[in-house]
């Protein structure tokens, strides 16, 4: 893993998901929030979340989400592609393209454990 | 060297086969310590019975009994799946609903398992068994290894609905034209033929002659039917 002159952290995937990768900050997109037009509509959350390793060079993460109101409860559901200052190499060396790589951090996201702690933290910020 | 994690990188790019991409996780399966791994996938059409496919490396004598026993109607880590995320560590409690499934996998090898569903924006849904015949998974195991067994989870879905859904659109050569997609848009936003004929400027005959053409095409019954499934397939995204 290291830090290249182009702001990027160039790690392999196995590098990625041996790395521990703690929450930063979660939050709700406040201004997209939809006033209903009468009592009894359905509520629609969407926000954002930002994930970081805790060493040297510090791995960021973040990406959208929306809650998804489905007859048997919620679901936390990502939305698009994260953001990060990372870039995935194979492993001959040479860097992912940067749509394939933001598909795979996406897969990666997918994998940390943020849908079970999501709901309390957005609980707690605006509790 | 060539890690198990890089050798799924390519897993989603195109021209891959279901078999070749499903060689790869059971080979990523077995590096993370499970000798046998199966992945179910279920498409969210038709709406009355969903379709399901299966792919697993399990012995031939327990993937015969489970087809023929109806065991994926009850299979309580499947249950599971449809309404959770969260990883399920195989164990008699969580089969205790159906114990002859449980001793029958048992005493096929299917001894220790782990699953976990994934479901994607289309409702396109895929759950990853993980199983082998000796050593019950630890906590220390479960602390180190399971990022990787869900992103295992993850990119195996990825690629997998990838590969299933190309092939349903394929099946269903629905070759919408955009005035079709418009008008099964407008039709899925509850607008009526007269109500979209004054939207786009056109007689509700022609509407209705391009939500024949569409039903046609996506071999439905109806209007309601071919709106669901080009919506399912991610037609009018």
């Amino acid at each position: 893993m290291h830090l290249s002159p182009d702001g990027l952290i160039r790690l392999t995937v196995d590098q990625l998901l041996s790395t521990p990768l703690e929450h930063l900050v979660s939050g709700l997109d406040l201004d997209a929030t939809v006033h209903p037009s009468a009592c009894g509509t359905q509520t629609s959350l969407c926000g954002y979340t930002e994930w970081i390793s805790t060493q040297d060079p510090t791995i960021s993460i973040g990406w959208d989400w929306y809650l998804q109101t489905m007859p048997a409860g919620v679901r936390w559901v990502r939305v698009g592609l994260p953001r990060s200052n990372l870039m995935l190499m194979q492993d001959t060396g040479s860097d992912t393209s940067w749509y394939a790589n933001l598909e795979i951090l996406g897969t990666v996201v997918d994998a940390l454990a943020w849908r079970e702690i999501l709901p309390q933290v957005v609980a707690v910020r605006y509790a | 060297m060539n890690t198990w994690q890089g050798d799924l990188l390519g897993i989603t790019d195109t021209g891959r086969t279901v078999a070749e991409v499903f060689e790869k996780i059971s080979r990523a399966s077995q590096a993370l310590g499970f000798e046998f791994c199966a992945y179910g996938l279920r498409l969210p059409t038709p709406i009355s019975n969903p379709r399901t496919m299966m792919l697993s490396n399990y012995p031939l004598a327990w993937q015969a009994r489970y087809a023929s026993q109806g065991y994926l109607a009850t299979d309580p880590t499947v249950a599971h799946g449809r309404h959770s995320q969260t990883p399920l560590v195989w164990n008699q409690h969580v089969f205790a609903p159906t114990p002859d499934l449980w001793d029958e996998s048992q005493s096929l090898g299917l001894r220790f398992g782990w699953s976990q569903s994934s479901l994607d924006a289309v409702g396109v849904g895929g759950m990853l068994s993980l199983a082998r015949s000796s050593d019950p998974l630890s906590p220390a195991e479960l602390i180190s290894q399971e990022v990787k067994m869900r992103w295992l989870v993850n990119i195996a879905h990825l690629a997998l609905s990838r590969l299933f859904v190309s092939e349903l659109v394929r099946e269903s050569q629905p070759d919408l034209t955009c005035r079709e997609v418009e008008v099964l848009k407008w039709t899925a936003d509850g607008k009526s033929s007269c109500e979209i004929a004054d939207l786009l400027s056109i007689s509700e005959n022609t509407v209705n002659f391009h939500i024949k053409n569409s039903v046609v095409k996506l071999r439905t019954a109806n209007r309601t039917a071919a709106v669901v499934r080009a919506a399912m397939l991610g037609l009018l995204n």
